[in-house]
């Protein structure tokens, strides 16, 4: 791209800092969020916990057994909503949505509760959570996509189908876990996301969706650039928009859907990542998926520090010896709810004009 | 236009006849609550109990001091969510408005759920006043972010937008509570009519004789609203102001039933469509004792539901309702925007 001289090169070359920037960034948030507990660590304990054998053995074994685990799982499933919120904005042509506003988090959700609790035993075994949310979610997302046919355009239309059908899908959710007798921290978890008690087992269920699902959607970055361009002038170009369209859909629900069976449905992070990334990098697919996918990455891992660092720091009267910390899903709603707000005033002054 | 419609003999028929069915569906469901359950009661029985005070001590207590305040508990809420639902679309002129959409249902639960959880030195008889600031709150939000921005979609929007960070604020207050807190906690925001008795009705009753009748007080003016902000105010009438009071009125009606009861969702918003297709007028004088009146059908039955569908497991009334609500509104909003309009 240097090459090219002048702008372009100035371009990449903003491309590259952006990149750095980023992964400089969530290499900082990692050791902070490793360092953060009821045991605090300094920087220079994490690191000589992760890489030097010889350190404290209480030491190396917080951090290996009890803090890494979360947070690579925060920086997976940052990296997989964050795509998904991509594909998503680019696939939809609307700033709005976001794996949650869409259904693709609920649905994933509801299917997932229902396959547990009502599939036979030898079924649940051999098939995996992932591959049921992903159709709950998919089925969720065309229902929405559906339901505003013949109103592409209208931006907050579609936003405000996506919501209640959310709702509508996220009571059934409750209503199936109510009458399933479960705990008040497995209804969190699926109705709102939490990283609490994630373990290396989790790690293990996630890791090769994050790989596969960023690996096809980088692939499908072309496709979604001349998607972008309007269908006529993309199937001018011989793309078939139709089919890539479905198939994006379709990674964009499988990136959700394997969030979502891990850490239950973690709102609004995949909303801001892809409007921030766009202004770092530009609307280009091939740059956009995966600076959005980091800055997601960031974005989740600090929402889980600063939970944590809220009800380990802050004391309220009569939870001193309290254990629980925020489900991250609350500070990202918190965080991106009120994006959200600012996102869809800017939407409905414009079209107002 | 027809501004002050004289109640026709037809329209007056009109009028009857859906109250009648209206009333008779709620004696058939309130009768069939308070029948089906654990001890089983025939209807016989019933009537002994209800006219004679004859029966066993237990049938006695179980329908006088359980399964009725129950029902009547259902009924009240009901109404004034009905009413409540009646006022706020008629003074928005939005057809899909209602508390739970403008952040009025979500500010006051939670406002209670923040004196549960910060054990707030509050008596129980000032709970309504608690709810009834933080509903004032969260509609305020809305109102104020909805500013400048036209179309009933981008209200809606803006409402679930504002709703979606109360709630994040909730679960962060749930998330510090201790666990015993907890649990009661979350079937209470869920929205539940469960295991309420006499004193949850009482404190309501002088809410209700106060709020209902200003609510119907304000129906002529409203009427004159519906025409429009520019007729409305050529007509004489402060539109602003009106606006605010009616959407104070709404706010006392909501809060209540969320300190009683827990924000139940979607009631107020389907009882006047109800009401507004059987009788195919937009007259607020003829909609809103009937929205009030459905309202309190549509909670006892749903109640009614959710208390014995998976007897004896209980599932709390306002998942129920939010539920079936949250497709009867997709409905009505797809069909609003069916004709393409972009707004």
């Amino acid at each position: 791209m240097i090459k090219k001289g002048g702008k372009a090169g100035a371009q990449g070359l903003r491309i590259r800092g952006a990149f750095f920037c980023l992964l400089l960034g969530i290499s900082v948030m990692f050791v902070l969020h490793i360092g953060l507990g009821k045991a605090s660590l300094t920087p220079e304990q994490v690191m000589q916990a992760l890489f030097h054998r010889r350190s404290n053995e209480d030491l190396r074994y917080i951090v290996w057994n009890l803090r890494l685990p979360r947070a690579l799982i925060a920086i997976a499933a940052g990296l997989m909503l964050g795509t998904a919120g991509a594909i998503l904005q680019v696939v939809m042509r609307n700033p709005l949505v976001e794996p949650g506003l869409v259904g693709a988090s609920s649905g994933a959700v509801l299917s997932a509760v229902l396959w547990l609790i009502f599939a036979a035993d030898p079924l649940v075994k051999s098939v995996p959570l992932t591959v049921v949310a992903l159709f709950g979610g998919l089925a969720a997302v065309l229902l929405v996509v559906t339901l505003n046919a013949g109103h592409a355009g209208n931006r907050t239309r579609l936003a405000l189908i996506g919501l209640i059908v959310t709702a509508i899908l996220q009571s059934a959710t409750s209503l199936f876990l109510l009458q399933g007798q479960q705990g008040l921290s497995t209804i969190f978890l699926w109705t709102f996301g939490s990283l609490n008690g994630r373990s290396w087992s989790s790690w293990t269920l996630l890791w090769p969706w994050t790989i596969l699902g960023l690996l096809l959607s980088l692939m499908y970055a072309k496709k979604a650039e001349l998607l972008q361009l309007g269908d006529a002038t993309a199937t001018g170009l011989g793309l078939n928009v139709n089919r890539s369209r479905v198939m994006l859909l379709i990674i964009a629900s499988g990136l959700t859907a394997a969030t979502v069976s891990v850490v239950g449905a973690i709102g609004f992070i995949g909303l801001i990542g892809p409007h921030i990334a766009s202004l770092l990098v530009g609307r280009k697919p091939l740059v956009l998926f995966p600076a959005s996918a980091l800055l997601s990455a960031l974005l989740l891992l600090a929402s889980d520090w600063i939970g944590q660092s809220i009800t380990l720091r802050l004391p309220f009267p009569g939870m001193e010896n309290h254990q629980t910390s925020l489900p991250v899903g609350a500070v990202t709603t918190l965080l991106g709810a009120p994006f959200f707000l600012f996102l869809l005033r800017k939407s409905l002054l414009k079209s107002k004009a | 236009m027809q501004t002050e419609p004289q109640i026709s003999r037809a329209g007056r028929r009109g009028f009857l006849v859906p109250a009648a069915i209206l009333c008779s569906l709620l004696t058939g469901v309130a009768i069939f609550n308070i029948s089906s359950g654990s001890p089983e009661i025939t209807l016989q029985e019933l009537g002994g109990i209800l006219f004679q005070r004859t029966g066993t001590d237990l049938q006695n207590t179980v329908v006088w001091e359980m399964r009725i305040p129950r029902v009547l508990l259902g009924l009240l809420v009901g109404m004034m969510l009905g009413a409540a639902g009646t006022l706020m679309q008629a003074a928005m002129n939005n057809k899909l408005a209602g508390p739970e959409i403008l952040g009025v249902s979500s500010g006051a639960s939670l406002a209670m759920a923040a004196v549960t959880v910060l054990h707030l030195p509050v008596a129980v008889l000032m709970h309504p006043v608690i709810a009834l600031c933080g509903g004032l709150l969260g509609g305020l939000c809305v109102v104020l972010s909805a500013r400048g921005s036209r179309g009933a979609a981008g209200m809606l929007l803006i409402g679930m937008s504002v709703s979606a960070i109360l709630n994040g604020l909730l679960i962060v207050l749930i998330a510090l509570a201790t666990s015993n807190d907890v649990n009661l906690l979350y079937t209470y925001l869920l929205g539940s009519l469960a295991n309420r008795s006499w004193d949850h009705i009482l404190p309501m009753l002088p809410w209700t004789l106060i709020a209902l009748p200003v609510a119907f007080m304000f129906a002529r003016t409203l009427n004159l609203l519906q025409l429009g902000d520019e007729a409305a105010a050529g007509l004489g009438i402060k539109v602003l102001r009106v606006r605010v009071l009616v959407l104070g009125v709404c706010t006392g009606l909501v809060a209540i039933t969320v300190a009683q009861c827990g924000p139940i969702g979607y009631i107020a918003l389907i009882a006047p469509h109800i009401i507004r297709t059987l009788l195919g007028t937009a007259d607020i004088r003829q909609i809103l004792p009937l929205a009030v009146l459905a309202g309190g059908v549509l909670l006892v039955t749903a109640d009614t539901v959710a208390r014995l569908l998976f007897y004896p497991m209980e599932i709390p009334v306002g998942v129920w309702t939010t539920l079936l609500g949250g497709g009867v509104f997709l409905l009505l909003f797809l069909k609003r925007q069916g004709g393409g309009s972009n707004d």
